[in-house]
């Protein structure tokens, strides 16, 4: 009897440890979170969390959590979703860029989040490795360390993760369960329309740097019936030439804004572009804009895809 | 004799070079147009028998986008060596150009200085960043001068500019952290690696009027810089004021710089390094060294500008990046012979 009760936990144990990486396992030794590469262990669920971009505030925001937020930075256009926007508001803002390693330890914080993998550069001391050493557990949006082309259910994905860390199962499903509904919704309106051909641009005079394949605003640009004439190319927001933007001829163009790089620049120069003036876009003034953050992993996802379905083919 | 002949014919040699490379980087790029096409799209508006079918977008792409930039490439190429060739002449030092006399990294702090205000497109339309640039290095070689003019001293000159140059480098830094942009930044860091890629038939002129007007001025005056090697003493018992003549040179010198600056933002080494290989091919008699330096310039941007587009194509490299890394070791292998020579 005892022998089996020994065998049993045995295997019990190797079922344990055999668990492929990349999936959560709760245990009794705390909540195991494989983020990022990384395998975090969480005890109880973080009480006073740090979160380094704006994007991913919102998402914990989202997630009811905005109490048991103690400090945000880098905001991205310091105007969230209304829904969200009074609770974001209330949280501190350490920094108008990363703050520094100080700052974000004075908050005592027990989980520090990032957004991008430059939340945790380490040539400023703030990698997690560092973290981990102070034993505070980081968490970064998969965005920054996918191997494959990042979709909306890379933001599905990291919604649980961030639920199961938290302990907001709950509210994670909830707030999945809607961004996949509005989705849809979309997906459905635009389903019988044919494709229109985009060229997203971002910034660059001497080469114009815009969304890859892999990127996660290809695929909002995909449910909402356009087509990434850059599909083809990989890596995150590519420098692409003025020839192969003219030679694919984009039927429309999409310009993306940021604090300190606003669209109207963008419009103006693209339109007075030897190259890019020819291309049916522009001809025929083709434009819309969208905000950096809303084609970031970020709870504006189904914002983004319905905007873009709104400017691609007409208002629902 | 033989010399003249030699210098007629690598004038000749450098021409013929300059053309086909010329056409060759017109008919490369990241679209495909067959080079039968390119040279019939290019000869078309003065000889209209050779009109074919082809697409509006080729001739575009080689009209509007290949064409200017590699005249860019020449312009810039010309006038970066004709700079470094009349500093070195002028300030009797081997290694003077436009960055160590501080011109290039002025330029570059007005141009983020007019970026980060926002004034990119502003007051004088797409002529303000030039325009700024050109300031920003007229600027920096006033102070220089205001440090260094009054002694006249070559080797105080020299070191001025360096200083003055890393003031200037370390306040554009200084504003670039001050603003809050990351887009500016990295807008402001293509520009200090320097690159052809925006290159316009708009914004050549400037640059190419500059760059006939030092041409001529320092073909005329080549006499009076080859008294310079006499020494100023020498060259006033010649019957030449040196300092005088030295600051019209560098007044000179900053306006190629500028410009420069201006189009295709920083680019390393060809000032530096042109002016010897133009005179290893010719020997130090001004004005065949500066003619063959603004040539070889030419040739040389053109070609750096050529493999910037091909080595990780369908992306570039900053053209500046490959000057540096062509130039520099380039640069260390002359200094190696110079001293075995020597």
């Amino acid at each position: 009897m005892r022998a089996l009760l020994v065998l049993m936990t045995v295997t019990l144990l190797a079922a344990g440890c055999s668990t492929p990486a990349g999936q959560d396992v709760s245990s009794g030794e705390g909540t195991h979170i494989r983020s990022c590469g990384r395998e975090e262990v969480f005890d109880h669920p973080p009480q006073r969390i740090v979160s380094l971009n704006q994007h991913a505030t919102e998402i914990l925001v989202a997630l009811g959590l905005s109490d048991r937020i103690v400090g945000t930075a880098y905001p991205d256009d310091n105007a969230p979703p209304p829904e969200l926007a009074q609770e974001y508001n209330d949280i501190p803002l350490l920094s108008q860029d990363y703050p520094s390693m100080e700052r974000i330890l004075e908050t005592e914080p027990d989980l520090v989040v990032g957004g991008f993998s430059t939340a945790f550069d380490d040539t400023e001391g703030r990698d997690r490795d560092s973290f981990e050493e102070l034993g505070i557990p980081t968490m970064l949006l998969s965005e920054s360390c996918a191997e494959e082309p990042v979709s909306m259910d890379t933001l599905l994905s990291d919604i649980d993760k961030f639920g199961k860390a938290m302990d907001v199962r709950d509210a994670a499903e909830r707030v999945s369960t809607d961004i996949k509904r509005r989705v849809r919704a979309v997906e459905q309106r635009v389903a019988n329309e044919d494709p229109v051909d985009v060229f997203v641009y971002d910034s660059g005079e001497q080469a114009p740097k815009t969304l890859g394949g892999e990127d996660l605003g290809t695929d909002a640009l995909r449910r909402a019936g356009g087509r990434n004439v850059f599909a083809d190319f990989g890596g995150t927001f590519p420098d692409v030439s003025w020839e192969q933007v003219a030679a694919r001829k984009p039927e429309s163009i999409v310009l993306i804004s940021y604090l300190g790089s606003p669209a109207e620049g963008k419009r103006a120069y693209l339109s007075g572009h030897p190259l890019v003036s020819g291309t049916p876009a522009v001809r025929g003034n083709r434009f819309s804009t969208i905000p950096l953050v809303d084609l970031s992993e970020s709870i504006r996802f189904p914002d983004a895809v319905e905007k873009l379905a709104d400017e691609l083919h007409g208002a629902s | 004799m033989t010399s003249r002949l030699r210098v007629f014919s690598v004038h000749c040699g450098l021409l013929i070079a300059l053309l086909a490379i010329g056409v060759f980087a017109v008919s490369l790029g990241s679209v495909h147009v067959p080079w039968t096409e390119v040279w019939r799209i290019l000869v078309e508006p003065v000889l209209p028998v050779v009109r074919g079918d082809w697409s509006p977008l080729r001739e575009a792409i080689v009209w509007n986008s290949r064409l200017p930039r590699v005249v860019t490439a020449v312009v810039v190429g010309a006038a970066l060596a004709l700079a470094g060739g009349v500093a070195q002449l002028v300030t009797a030092n081997p290694m003077a150009d436009p960055y160590l006399l501080g011109i290039s990294q002025g330029g570059g702090l007005g141009v983020c200085l007019v970026l980060v205000l926002g004034m990119g497109a502003g007051s004088f339309g797409m002529a303000t960043q030039p325009i700024a640039a050109f300031l920003g290095g007229l600027l920096a070689l006033a102070a220089v001068l205001a440090v260094a003019g009054r002694s006249g001293s070559v080797t105080s000159l020299v070191l001025g500019g360096l200083a003055i140059g890393q003031v200037a480098s370390a306040l554009t830094s200084l504003v670039l952290n001050l603003s809050a942009s990351g887009e500016q930044a990295k807008q402001i860091m293509f520009w200090t690696s320097g690159g052809l890629g925006s290159a316009r038939w708009e914004l050549l002129g400037v640059p190419s009027a500059v760059l006939m007007v030092a041409l001529v001025a320092a073909l005329v005056s080549g006499r009076w810089m080859n008294l310079l090697h006499a020494g100023d003493d020498g060259a006033a018992a010649l019957g030449l004021n040196a300092r005088r003549f030295r600051v019209g040179a560098l007044i000179g010198v900053s306006l190629l710089g500028g410009t420069s600056v201006a189009v295709a933002g920083g680019i390393a080494f060809v000032g530096l390094l042109v002016p010897h290989a133009a005179a290893f091919l010719v020997g130090a008699e001004a004005r065949a060294m500066l003619s063959v330096s603004a040539l070889l310039g030419a040739v040389f941007l053109v070609l750096a500008d050529l493999a910037a587009r091909m080595v990780v194509a369908p992306a570039e490299l900053p053209v500046g990046v490959l000057t540096a890394l062509v130039g520099g070791p380039l640069f260390l292998v002359m200094l190696r012979r110079h001293r075995r020579v020597g």
